[in-house]
């Protein structure tokens, strides 16, 4: 059915949280449909499709993106992780933690996103005040709760990790 | 009515229980949510994460103005697209599907007009579907889409 010229496919090579994955994807195809479609991560999630809401932030070789943004081509040869790591970091599960405790997620569509740039600031900003949270925060939409439970909890990770509750577990350099 | 002096003491339900609690654990007290941490996970289920045997996707044409008339449709090489089950417009799917028709319990008689699943002959808001395609993908719906004439 599909005409070889108009879809042109191209082999990709993905590290996706932690294990080596191999797809034949169409190029256009855009990371997070990758993740959803072809390797049954439905953990992130499709808001707006075009990089505003932020629901569909993964890293990408430690780095946040916009799913939506990002070809799966262009994660050929790269490493991908979701929120749906099987050995998530301390960090990580620290922020699911204080999500949790906060109730900081209502229907929790946007929550995966969200703790991905939360991961991030807290990883990359550890002296962050509660103003640079709500900025870095602001690249994501949620629909359902409102934002200050969300900047409480990332916050408290922030105390958490300023009492040296991670300490055993740098922060490794980005490339 | 809900004045502690006007509950009855006795119930149908319970009678044996005090009128008004005096178990006062639950109060001002966080109650953790079930459930809720599998969300923090990516393993909450969502209608979009649902994939069933036969899968189709479908995607609207919605107008792109408050208010337009419809005068023609062509869309003969969108339905001729590989992949595409189906073209529908409004006054199709307007057999099948009947209107929408707000009423009020508490105001006999006050009813909306009939709301329609698509646009027929004319879109009466920014965003109101026109025309719905039905294909193997989301990514061939959304080809065939700019197909369309509307």
């Amino acid at each position: 059915m599909k005409t070889p010229s108009d879809h042109p496919t191209r082999r990709v090579r993905v590290t996706v949280n932690g294990t080596p994955l191999t797809r034949e994807v169409e190029c256009r195809k855009h990371l997070v449909d990758f993740l959803r479609e072809d390797c049954g991560l439905k953990g992130s999630h499709l808001g707006c499709e075009h990089g505003v809401c932020g629901a569909c932030t993964v890293k990408l070789d430690g780095q946040i993106v916009r799913g939506c943004l990002v070809l799966a081509a262009q994660a050929d040869g790269h490493r991908v992780d979701t929120v749906e790591t099987p050995n998530p970091s301390k960090r990580l599960k620290a922020l699911q933690d204080a999500f949790v405790e906060h109730n900081a997620l209502q229907c929790g569509y946007c929550t995966p996103g969200m703790l991905m740039a939360a991961l991030e600031l807290v990883e990359q900003q550890p002296d962050a005040q509660r103003e640079q949270v709500r900025e870095w925060m602001s690249g994501n939409y949620c629909r359902c709760t409102g934002y200050h439970a969300m900047v409480d909890a990332v916050c408290a990770v922030l105390e958490q990790q300023k009492a040296g509750r991670f300490m055993d577990e740098p922060v490794e350099a980005r490339a | 009515m809900n004045h502690p002096t006007e509950i009855p003491t006795r119930r149908d339900l319970g009678a044996d229980l005090p009128a008004v609690t005096e178990d006062q654990r639950h109060i001002g007290v966080a109650i953790p949510r079930e459930g809720v941490r599998r969300l923090t996970q990516g393993r909450g289920q969502y209608i979009d994460d649902i994939e069933l045997p036969r899968l189709v996707h479908v995607v609207f044409w919605r107008s792109p103005v408050a208010h337009m008339r419809i005068t023609r449709i062509e869309r003969a090489a969108a339905q001729a697209h590989p992949g595409v089950i189906a073209v529908v417009v409004g006054s199709e799917i307007a057999e099948i599907c009947k209107p929408w028709v707000a009423t009020l319990a508490h105001l006999a008689g006050i009813k909306s007009a009939p709301q329609y699943p698509m646009a027929i002959d004319r879109a009466t808001w920014h965003g109101e579907p026109v025309v719905a395609i039905v294909a193997e993908t989301r990514a061939i719906a959304e080809d065939a889409l700019a197909l369309l004439e509307v």
